[in-house]
C-alpha cells in the first residue's frame, strides 16, 4: 500500500501562525514582561498547541484547518499531561518526543485503517 | 449579514470574545499574569493543590505526595488527579511561573476552552455559528456564581475537568454521527484525560455513554468492537490511576462525611459555605428561566436528534447529582464540587433557546439581521451581569505569611518539624517542611491547653496538634506490596517535641501566643525569624525542656 504523506498545507500554516499569534499578544499583555510572556507564549505554542494540532489532524481528517486549530491547544494538555503521568516523569523534552511518537504511531494507523475513504465512501 | 465562516466578522467577533474573556478573569488579578504570593485563592484545599503541582515541579514526578504532607515520607502514593497539577508543574518549571499564578491561568485557559468547544459543537455538529457564539458568550462570561466559583475558590483541577468534559461530548457526538472508529478513539482519549482531570462527573457521563452505545448495538447500529476498542483505550490510559482510587475506595470508604446529618433538604441545596442554603441561592432565577426556555425550545422546535443529545445529557447529569447525594454516593451532599458540572450543559441549552426564540421574533416581525443585534446584546449584557459576581481579589494568605513560609523553606533544614501557632488551614504547607497545626478553630479545648501553657509554667507545653496535610489513610509501597498508612493523628503534643516553632497573629489568643513565644525566648531558645507580627523561634532543648 503506498501513502502520501504531506504534513500540513498552506491553509494549516496560516491557522497555525494565526492562533499562535493571538497566543502570544493575550499572554504578553497579561505578563507585563516581556521574557516572560515570551516563554509562557512558546511554551503554549510548543508543548501543547504544536503536538495537540498533529492529534487534531488524525482525529478529524474531515475538518478544516480552523476547526482543528480551535481545539488544539487543550487537546495538547491532555496528551502531554496524561503521557508524562503514564511515563512518570516531566522531562519536556522527553514527553514532547513520546507526544510526537504517539501521534505518528497514531495517525499511521488511522491511515492503515484508511479512515478517510471509508468516510468519503460514507459521505 | 450571515455569520458563517467565510465571514471574517464570525472570527473577529470570537477573537473578541476570547480576548476579552481572558483579560475579565484576569481583573481580580489586577490584568497581571505573575503575582508575589497566592493571591485570589479563597479556600483552604486549594493551597494543598497548589502545594502538590510545586512537588511535582520540584521532583519531575507526580506518583507520590509532597514528603512534607506527612513527616518527609517520600512514598506515600499520591491520589488527587493529576493532569492539572502536572500541566501548571510544567508550565512552572520552564517558565518560572509560581505554580499558583500557572494553575490559575490553566484554569482560566479551561473556562475559555469549553466555550471554544461549545462553539465548535454548534459550527460542525449543528451546524449553526451564531448559537455556536451564543454558548461561548455564556461559557466563557458566566452569569451563575457557582460556576464561577470554581475558579474564585480555586477547584483547578475541577476546571480543568470542565473543559475534557466539553472535549468529551463534541467526540461523542461527532461519532453518534459519523460511527467512525477515529472519533471512538478521540472519544477514548478525551474521556481518558478527564478521568485523570478529576475522576467523578466524567465516570457518572460515561455511564450515559455506555447505555446510549449499548443501545446502539442491541440495534446492530453500532459493532460491538467498538464499544470494546473504547473501553480497551480508555482502561489502558487510565488504569494506573484506577488502581490508585479502587485501593482508597475499599480501603477509606464510598464517601466523605461532610453532609452527615443534614436533612433531605440540606443535603439536596448544601451551600459551598457549609450552611444548608435556601432553593433559591441554588436556582438563580435568570439562570433558570432561561435554562427552561431552551428545554422548551428544543421539545417543541426541534425535529433535529442531536439537540436531545445535549438536553439527555442534562437531564442525566441533574438526577445522578442529585440521587448521588441523597444516598451519599460520591459526595453526601450536593455541594458546588458535584453539581458545578450542570452548567456545562445548561448553558448551550440556554444558547439554543435564545436562538429559537430571535428567530421565532425574526419570523414574526420580519426584523433582518436580529440574531446579530441580540448576539452583540447579549455580550454587553453577559459582561455586565459577570461583572456584577462577587469576584474578591481577597485570599485567605497574606504577603506577610507568605515572605515567612518561603523563608521557612529556604532556610529550615528538610525534614525538621515546625508547629504552627497561628496559622490558617492549609497555607503552612508552603514552608515544604513538615509542619502541624493545632485545631483550635474547632476544639475549645485546644484553646484551653494554648491558655494554659500561656499562663503557667510548664517546662513542655502539651498542646493537640496535627499535620497539615491528610489524615486519612493513604497507601504506599511496600517492595511489590501495597500497604495502608494512617496519617498522623491528631494528638497531644509536646511544644518541645518540635524543631522550630512559628508564631502568627490569631485574633483573641494573639496575646496568648505571643507570651509562649516570649517565654521560649526567655529560656534561651533562638528567635530567627521576625518580621511583621511573625516570629519563627529554634528549639533548642529538643524532646527535653524548652518553655
Amino acid at each position: 500500500m503506498k501513502y502520501t504523506i504531506k504534513i500540513l498545507d498552506t491553509k494549516e500554516y496560516k491557522a497555525i501562525g494565526i492562533i499562535a499569534l493571538m497566543i502570544g499578544v493575550i499572554v504578553l499583555f497579561l505578563s507585563k514582561n516581556f521574557l516572560l510572556g515570551i516563554k509562557v507564549s512558546l511554551t503554549l505554542i510548543c508543548v501543547f498547541f504544536i503536538p495537540g494540532y498533529a492529534l487534531a489532524k488524525a482525529l478529524f481528517p474531515d475538518y478544516g484547518s480552523a476547526e482543528k486549530g480551535i481545539i488544539s491547544l487543550f487537546l495538547g494538555i491532555g496528551l502531554f499531561a496524561t503521557l508524562a503521568y503514564i511515563l512518570g516523569f516531566l522531562n519536556i523534552k522527553a514527553v514532547n518526543f513520546a507526544s510526537g511518537l504517539t501521534v505518528f504511531l497514531l495517525g499511521a494507523i488511522l491511515m492503515h485503517l484508511d479512515i478517510r475513504n471509508k468516510h468519503k465512501h460514507q459521505a | 449579514m450571515i455569520l458563517d465562516e467565510n465571514n471574517k466578522w464570525t472570527w473577529i467577533i470570537l477573537f473578541v470574545i476570547i480576548a476579552l474573556g481572558i483579560f475579565m478573569h484576569y481583573k481580580p488579578y489586577e490584568y497581571k499574569l505573575l503575582h508575589p504570593y497566592p493571591t485570589g485563592i479563597q479556600s483552604a484545599d486549594a493551597n494543598s493543590r497548589v502545594s502538590e503541582s510545586e512537588w511535582i515541579a520540584e521532583n519531575g514526578q507526580a506518583y507520590y505526595q509532597p514528603s512534607w504532607f506527612d513527616d518527609s515520607k517520600t512514598n506515600i502514593i499520591e491520589n488527587d488527579p493529576p493532569i492539572a497539577l502536572i500541566t501548571s508543574a510544567m508550565i512552572s518549571r520552564i517558565t518560572g511561573l509560581p505554580a499558583y499564578d500557572s494553575l490559575y491561568f490553566l484554569s482560566v485557559l479551561s473556562i475559555i476552552g469549553v466555550g471554544l468547544v461549545f462553539f465548535l459543537i454548534f459550527w460542525k455538529i449543528f451546524h449553526s455559528i451564531p448559537m455556536g457564539l451564543i454558548a461561548a458568550i455564556l461559557l466563557i462570561y458566566p452569569i451563575e456564581k457557582m460556576y464561577h466559583y470554581q475558579i474564585t475558590i480555586g477547584m483547578f483541577p475541577h476546571v480543568a475537568e470542565l473543559m475534557f468534559l466539553a472535549l468529551t461530548v463534541l467526540f461523542f457526538l461527532k461519532y453518534m454521527e459519523d460511527k467512525l472508529i477515529v472519533s471512538l478513539i478521540g472519544l477514548a482519549l478525551v474521556f481518558s484525560f478527564a478521568f485523570l482531570s478529576h475522576s467523578p462527573t466524567p465516570t457518572i457521563l460515561m455511564v450515559l455513554f455506555s447505555i446510549i452505545i449499548l443501545y446502539k448495538i442491541i440495534r446492530k447500529e453500532i459493532p460491538i468492537k467498538h464499544f470494546l476498542i473504547l473501553n480497551g483505550i480508555i482502561l489502558v490510559l487510565t488504569s494506573l490511576y484506577i488502581g490508585v482510587l479502587l485501593v482508597n475506595y475499599f480501603h477509606i470508604g464510598q464517601a466523605n462525611t461532610s453532609g452527615a446529618g443534614l436533612s433531605v433538604s440540606g443535603k439536596l441545596f448544601h451551600d459551598a459555605s457549609s450552611n444548608p442554603i435556601k432553593f433559591m441561592t441554588f436556582v438563580n432565577p435568570v439562570f433558570y428561566i432561561l435554562l427552561l426556555l431552551g428545554l422548551a425550545s428544543i421539545i417543541f422546535y426541534l425535529k433535529n436528534k442531536k439537540y436531545r443529545y445535549i438536553v439527555g445529557m442534562f437531564l442525566f447529569m441533574f438526577c445522578a447529582t442529585l440521587l448521588a447525594a441523597y444516598f451519599g454516593v460520591y459526595h453526601d451532599h450536593a455541594t458546588d464540587k458535584s453539581r458545578y458540572a450542570l452548567y456545562l450543559f445548561a448553558y448551550p441549552i440556554i444558547a439554543m433557546g435564545i436562538y429559537f426564540l430571535v428567530k421565532l421574533v425574526e419570523q414574526i416581525s420580519k426584523i433582518k439581521n436580529l440574531s446579530i443585534f441580540v448576539l452583540l446584546a447579549l455580550f454587553v449584557l453577559q459582561i455586565i451581569m459577570f461583572n456584577s459576581i462577587p469576584k474578591s481579589s481577597n485570599s485567605l494568605m497574606t504577603q506577610n505569611s507568605y515572605d515567612a513560609y518561603v523563608w521557612a523553606r529556604e532556610n529550615i533544614p528538610k525534614g525538621n518539624r515546625i508547629l504552627c501557632l497561628g496559622c490558617i488551614q492549609f497555607e503552612g504547607l508552603y514552608a515544604h517542611r513538615p509542619i502541624y497545626l493545632p485545631t483550635y478553630e474547632t476544639d475549645q479545648n485546644v484553646i484551653n491547653q494554648i491558655l494554659e501553657v500561656s499562663q503557667n509554667n510548664y517546662t513542655q507545653g502539651i498542646i493537640r496538634s496535627n499535620i497539615v496535610g491528610y489524615s486519612d489513610e493513604r497507601m504506599y509501597w511496600d517492595g511489590i506490596k501495597m500497604k495502608t498508612y494512617g496519617a498522623t493523628p491528631n494528638v497531644n503534643h509536646s511544644i518541645c517535641e518540635f524543631d522550630y516553632v512559628l508564631f502568627k497573629d490569631l485574633g483573641q489568643l494573639t496575646p496568648m501566643i505571643f507570651n509562649i513565644a516570649n517565654k521560649m525566648i526567655a529560656k534561651n531558645n533562638t528567635l530567627i525569624y521576625n518580621s511583621n507580627n511573625i516570629a519563627i523561634i529554634r528549639n533548642n532543648f529538643k524532646d527535653g525542656e524548652c518553655i
